[in-house]
């Protein structure tokens, strides 16, 4: 049992996967960016909800 | 040169959730509801059994055994086109949650996570499954591809926390706290294992399907790319009949996979079968040389040298220092995330370990004192009126001796909820979604494409494969009124009998039976027969 040989050549552009270069400066620069951009947005998500009610509400009988 | 194709796909299992005016809405009100605005609006035809149904895209969208909505992918034969149909089917169980909220529960918030473990207590775990098609006896492939599932977690990993710990100790993927065998047919309760031994191929013609279940669901496009891109070029090996894996067997897959989950500096070693202690990242390595140095074979698929320079870059990232993936991969981006919440919040993450242990001495001891079946607040067991006054003691003196007090730790379990909420929404679907909220501020670097393709994998199929015959013949059929359904191999009218044929996976046009087939893998008579009254049956 072989596969069949695929006929179209139909290569796919790939994305970068790569971070941004620049000095050591520049790259805690931007892990302050990251980390401040996900602190308001963590605080956006949570906001002044109780966690506890949060994971209570969301218990789950199931799953996989 | 002409190139095999390797064909495989992925399911996405989905936690759902609601609240109504400050209370939890009952789960399956909001499936139900969920399948009626499916029904609605997308182009379908049902499926067998379950109550759920085929897509014009060729996936399939169901609520699967656990009460939890799930997508599963249409076959793809390229990672970029699979990445585009997770992304795709994200879209439209989001789109479904907001027609939910707009129509058949207005007033009420549906929350839909990508979140892979339940931290309120439950051994709850949701997964995204892949299934990868090959033609090699099932038994053989095992130990070709343990250590790659094992390893690779350091790309893989969603991230999170161990939902067993009794403290806060974060993991490269949460989901292996639920893994307690190497090899079983189980893949739902708690017999899971590294690698399912289940043979359900879903098509005819002779092949078989691996069916990978401890693995996670992603946000970071890369991540799933890699997952599938490796794993399918090991696959592809194995079955051309490589042995990829025979110089990285490990002694033991499931202390390894323990091992690597709780390391996050990705340096820890783990013994292989040889005498030699490895890490992750160099099993990793030496499968990446065997895809390497096999790239021109025509056994290769046309996409491996692209997926070996991504998975190369990223490993030397990983070597170098797991941080600087920390906008690629989930896990490291968890890890950035959640470290700093913990300092911002006053929280020692490098003592996270110490206290865990701490805590489980007194869980031991509660054990021992036979206080198992209550949960105990800490400053009860710490107190003057502990159950257990002498381990209680005992540990105090220890803090003490390393200059440590309780308060550190009481402040760590009153967060505690907090990071496990801040998880489960790290994933949630939509614009309150944490990694989605960042990805749209522009601060990420996940992305395998250029440009976004999701709303075409949302209603066209793929290019090639049978799932684009699917796909066109959904679409077509949908538009009848024909009592039609859908299984993976086949598209059956239950009035007249005549049946789509779709048991060869390269399928490249319809061909259509006037009698149905008694076969052992693709059998739409009585099995259909039984199929249909199960669905009648729970409608009932």
């Amino acid at each position: 049992m072989r596969f069949l040989v695929r006929q179209d050549h139909q290569q796919t552009q790939p994305g970068t996967g790569a971070a941004p270069s620049g000095g050591l400066d520049a790259v805690r620069a931007r892990g302050g960016e990251l980390l401040s951009a996900g602190d308001d947005l963590i605080r956006r998500a949570l906001g002044d909800g109780n966690s506890e009610a949060f994971l209570r509400a969301g218990r789950q009988q199931g799953g996989e | 040169m002409e190139r095999q194709v390797r064909m495989f796909g992925a399911e996405t299992e989905y936690a759902v959730a609601a609240m109504r005016g400050g209370a939890a809405v009952d789960r399956e009100l909001v499936l139900h509801a969920m399948m009626q605005a499916a029904r609605r609006r997308l182009v379908h035809l049902p499926d067998l059994g379950s109550g759920g149904m085929f897509l014009e895209n060729g996936s399939r969208f169901y609520v699967d055994c656990g009460m939890h909505p799930e997508v599963s992918s249409p076959e793809c034969t390229d990672p970029w086109t699979l990445v585009s149909y997770v992304q795709a089917g994200n879209r439209i169980v989001a789109d479904l949650v907001l027609a939910v909220e707009t129509g058949e529960l207005i007033g009420t918030e549906v929350m839909c996570f990508r979140c892979n473990v339940d931290y309120s207590g439950t051994d709850s775990t949701w997964g995204s499954h892949e299934s990868y098609l090959h033609c090699i006896d099932p038994e053989s492939l095992q130990p070709l591809v343990v250590p790659h599932i094992v390893s690779r977690i350091v790309y893989t990993g969603a991230g999170g926390f161990n939902p067993r710990s009794p403290g806060l100790e974060f993991s490269l993927s949460p989901r292996v706290a639920h893994f307690n065998q190497v090899a079983s047919s189980d893949s739902t309760s708690h017999d899971r294992a590294i690698y399912h031994t289940k043979n359900e191929p879903l098509c005819g013609d002779g092949f078989n399907r691996l069916h990978i279940i401890c693995g996670e669901t992603l946000c970071s496009e890369t991540a799933m790319l890699l997952k599938v891109g490796t794993t399918a070029l090991i696959v592809a090996m194995a079955d051309n009949g490589m042995n990829p894996g025979a110089q990285v067997q490990l002694e033991s897959p499931l202390e390894a996979l323990r091992t690597f989950a709780a390391d996050p500096t990705c340096k820890k070693t783990v013994r292989m079968k040889d005498g030699r202690r490895l890490t992750a990242i160099e099993v990793q390595r030496h499968y990446l040389e065997k895809a390497e140095a096999l790239i021109a074979e025509s056994f290769m698929p046309e996409w491996a040298a692209e997926v070996c320079r991504i998975w190369r870059d990223v490993l030397d990232r990983l070597a170098d220092d797991p941080r600087s993936t920390d906008r690629i991969l989930d896990w490291p981006l968890k890890l950035s995330l959640y470290t700093d919440q913990a300092a911002r919040l006053g929280i020692r993450w490098d003592r996270l370990t110490f206290w865990a242990e701490i805590l489980n001495r007194l869980n031991n001891a509660l054990e021992r004192a036979k206080c198992i079946d209550t949960e105990l607040p800490l400053d009860f067991v710490i107190g003057p009126q502990s159950p257990v006054p002498d381990e209680a003691n005992r540990l105090s003196r220890f803090l003490r001796l390393k200059g440590l007090g309780w308060e550190e730790l009481q402040r760590l379990m009153d967060t505690r909820p907090r990071f496990f909420e801040i998880d489960t929404r790290f994933g949630q679907l939509g614009d309150k979604g944490i990694f989605q909220s960042l990805d749209a501020a522009g601060v990420l670097h996940h992305r395998t494409r250029q440009h976004e393709d999701a709303p075409s994998a949302i209603s066209e199929p793929p290019a090639a494969g049978r799932a684009l015959v699917r796909g066109r013949a959904i679409r077509r059929l949908a538009a009848e009124r024909g009592d039609w359904y859908c299984d993976w191999g086949y598209i059956t009218n239950t009035t007249d009998g005549r049946t789509l044929d779709l048991s060869n996976p390269f399928a490249t046009e319809e061909i259509w039976r006037e009698t149905v087939e008694q076969d052992a893998n693709q059998r739409p008579g009585r099995m259909h027969l039984l199929s249909r009254l199960e669905t009648l049956l729970r409608r009932a």
